[in-house]
């Protein structure tokens, strides 16, 4: 197992979300049973973790796809080489489905331009802001109606959390906790 | 022991050995009271300066007077002993490195020549260019199993997996220990150098004429002379390294720093990330201690210039070849192989960086450091003034008080200065709503002055100990002999302190300089909106994965850093050469 470490935020959303899931004690569990079998001490960025996976340091990596997407589409053939070593399972498909990070934005509650803000949001969610965030960073559209770029679609569909961002941002600080005394460094 | 000044009668005869030991005094003349006291407005400013940068420290340390949460019980259970125990191998491994780097490198350009010496002189300054993260981030690179230099060997060798050869883990805290060391040296070897410079050959010649050979000699009598700044040099870079957050959140190393970040951040707890502030504090306080401890109280001070410059050991043979060695290896490990590793990023995938965007990074990064040199330095030569005029206790606290800055991390810091700014600027804004009915707005948080406050806390301590090592070169002996024959106070700083100072001086802005240029999580936070810097740039991109194209940026910071280095070194040769 290859895996970034328990201070990265992508670490701490993943255990928030198998929290919610399984409660304190199976997480626990779980971050333990996945730190004995890390190849190496976590470090790195995603990019680092697809990588080590290629060069056959590990068996599997926890990754983000738009890394992926970023190291297919890159100008450098090493890149496309390293992507092409690898590839993708979609875990949880017959339960509660693949844990998703999002690009997500907010109001300030003391913003002094609240409505300039929304605005922006609603821009943000438009079909043309869309695309820019999907070819430009190979993130997965959520608006309806915008195509994923082609990489995207040969991954296929897949089945996913649908556990609120807010839930496993709440379960933050609870996560690392258990990520800390599971020895997940 | 009583420290007393050695009379101007007894200076003629110490100046035939050069160097006259305070407190081994020759005549037991006292000096005036008068002197010991320094002008009311220098002890107002000082301790407004003191004031200045507890107040960020104070308004995170406040945190401390809350009991201790669940989280702290966490912490200590769990994340507590691998903390320190990576923290003091990281003093150790840099303490130690850098000393040994540093010194035998100061020593060997200052006193002996051979090939190329005279070109180390310079070129062993360069890593001080390159920021830690920066050299992080270009080994992690390279030396990593999918990086440049294992693929190639594996092909070489035909081997295919991590089982089949050895190759050394840098990913601990001995390898960023060992990385940190090589852009750290320099601090020491700066100070160092300029301190074996201005040992008079005297001293050197008297030992060996009482029967000291070279390694004696330099060991007894060279080394004890530059320790104040040797002990200066290292203590920069111990805090810097404590500092370090980019290059062990990269490699997943727990530190203090990286556990702050996690414990405020992630657990969101600011009174847990507080105590463990503190608790690194502490670290830096017992440094700071046991060095004013181990010098005790001896003093060194220099009399007379020295008639001539010292002695040049001429190596030849095996000697030459491993004074070349020691001299090259600190250089390509700390600055021209991480170049190298930056160019090849950049020709990979760089960024097409030679925009009108870019010139702006530059032009921003370029102003802030300017002003915080200024601005630093002369700060302390203001806090170097009232240590050199009083002898007073509480203002030598006044003036440790304002340097502890350096051992806070930046991230800490900008936290500490965005507060009492925004308490600032809403009780302002309230009091004109309530008294004019007009609202001022933000008027310090999120400006220049709101940076400038946070590199003020983070660096006076550098300005300082650059500053202060000049002054005690300067024997109060020397004032009083100006003073005797006719100078004002003034007289005596604009042309007796003046031209002594002008090295330490010139040095204390350049280290400055590029140390605001590379300066990155206190710039990230509190800097103005829409106002980046290279350095913010390139950890955006670097935080991105997109080293390559970082690299780009990353080598701009190098370049700009390496003009400042030029410069100084100008600038000593020419007051070398004026001797």
């Amino acid at each position: 197992m290859l895996s970034r470490s328990s201070t990265n935020i992508y670490s701490q959303s993943l255990t928030g979300s198998v929290l919610a899931a399984l409660g304190e004690e199976a997480t626990e569990a779980w971050a333990r049973g996945l730190s004995e079998n890390f190849a190496r001490e976590p470090r790195g960025g995603d990019t680092d973790q697809i990588r080590a996976v290629a060069a056959g340091e590990g068996d599997i990596a926890i990754s983000n796809t738009y890394y992926l997407g970023n190291l297919i589409r890159s100008e450098n053939p090493e890149d496309r080489a390293v992507a092409e070593e690898i590839c993708v399972v979609f875990p949880n498909q017959d339960g509660r489905g693949t844990h998703v990070n999002i690009s997500g934005g907010g109001v300030a509650a003391n913003a002094p331009n609240p409505e300039a803000a929304k605005l922006f949001l609603e821009y943000l969610a438009s079909d043309s802001a869309q695309r820019y965030f999907a070819e430009g960073n190979s993130e997965y559209p959520v608006v309806e109606g915008v195509a994923a770029p082609e990489w995207i679609q040969t991954l296929g569909e897949f089945q996913e959390d649908d556990l609120s961002a807010e839930t496993f941002a709440q379960n933050n600080a609870e996560a690392l906790m258990i990520m800390d005394r599971a020895g997940w460094k | 022991m009583r420290r007393t000044e050695p009379a101007a009668a007894g200076a003629t005869s110490a100046a035939a050995t050069g160097i006259v030991k305070e407190g081994f005094a020759l005549a037991g003349m006292r000096r005036g009271r008068t002197r010991s006291r320094a002008p009311r407005a220098l002890v107002a400013a000082t301790a407004l300066v003191a004031a200045l940068v507890l107040l960020p420290i104070l308004s995170v340390a406040s945190s401390l007077l809350s009991p201790r949460t669940d989280v702290m019980a966490h912490l200590a259970s769990t994340i507590l002993p691998d903390l320190l125990t990576n923290t003091g191998i990281l003093v150790l491994v840099v303490g130690l490195g850098t000393v040994s780097i540093g010194v035998v490198s100061a020593w060997l350009v200052t006193q002996c020549r051979f090939p190329f010496s005279r070109a180390f002189v310079w070129l062993l300054l360069l890593p001080l260019a390159i920021p830690g993260y920066i050299i992080g981030y270009a080994y992690a690179d390279f030396l990593a199993y999918a990086g440049p230099l294992q693929t190639s060997l594996r092909e070489l060798f035909g081997w295919a997996t991590p089982r089949d050869y050895w190759f050394p883990n840098v990913y601990n805290v001995w390898g960023v220990s060992a990385m940190l060391t090589f852009v750290l040296y320099p601090y020491v070897y700066l100070l160092a150098r300029a301190a074996f410079l201005e040992q008079t050959a005297n001293a050197f010649d008297a030992s060996r004429a009482l029967g000291h050979g070279p390694w004696s000699a330099f060991f007894r009598v060279a080394l004890p002379l530059a320790r104040p700044a040797i002990a200066a040099g290292v203590a920069l870079a111990l805090m810097e390294a404590l500092a370090d957050f980019g290059t062990m959140q990269y490699y997943g190393v727990r530190t203090f720093t990286t556990a702050i970040y996690r414990t405020w951040f992630g657990m969101g707890d600011q009174t847990a990330a507080a105590q463990l502030a503190t608790g690194l504090l502490v670290f830096v306080l017992v440094l700071i201690a046991l060095e004013l401890h181990a010098r005790g109280a001896q003093r060194y001070t220099q009399v007379g210039r020295g008639a001539r410059k010292a002695p040049a050991f001429r190596l030849r043979g095996w000697r030459a070849a491993l004074a070349v060695v020691a001299c090259a290896l600190p250089v390509i490990a700390g600055f021209v192989a991480p170049v190298l590793i930056l160019v090849r990023l950049h020709l990979i995938g760089g960024d097409p960086f030679m925009s009108e965007r870019f010139w702006r990074y530059a032009a921003n990064s370029l102003t802030l450091a300017a002003m915080a040199a200024v601005l630093l330095v002369g700060v302390a030569i203001l806090l170097a003034y009232a240590t050199r005029l009083s002898q007073a206790r509480s203002l030598r606290a006044l003036v440790r008080v304002s340097t502890i800055g350096y051992a806070v991390p930046g991230t800490v810091v900008a936290v500490g200065v965005l507060a009492p700014l925004g308490a600032f600027d809403n009780a302002v804004d309230g009091f004109f709503r309530e008294t004019f009915g007009i609202s001022t707005g933000l008027i310090l948080s999120g400006t220049v002055v709101a940076v400038l406050f946070a590199y003020l806390v983070r660096f006076l301590a550098i300005a300082y100990g650059s500053v202060e090592s000049g002054f005690l070169k300067i024997s109060r002996t020397m004032d009083d002999a100006a003073r005797m024959l006719g100078e004002t106070p003034g007289g005596v700083v604009a042309r007796v302190h003046g031209p002594l100072l002008r090295g330490s001086l010139v040095t204390a802005a350049l280290i400055v300089f590029v140390d605001v240029l590379k300066e990155l999580p206190a710039t990230l936070i509190v800097r103005p909106f829409n106002f980046d810097t290279l350095a913010v740039r390139v950890y955006q991109l670097a935080s991105d994965e997109r080293l390559a194209q970082a690299a780009t940026g990353a080598l701009a910071i190098v370049a700009v850093g390496i003009l400042p280095v030029l410069l100084l070194m100008r600038v000593m040769a020419r007051g070398e050469s004026a001797r």
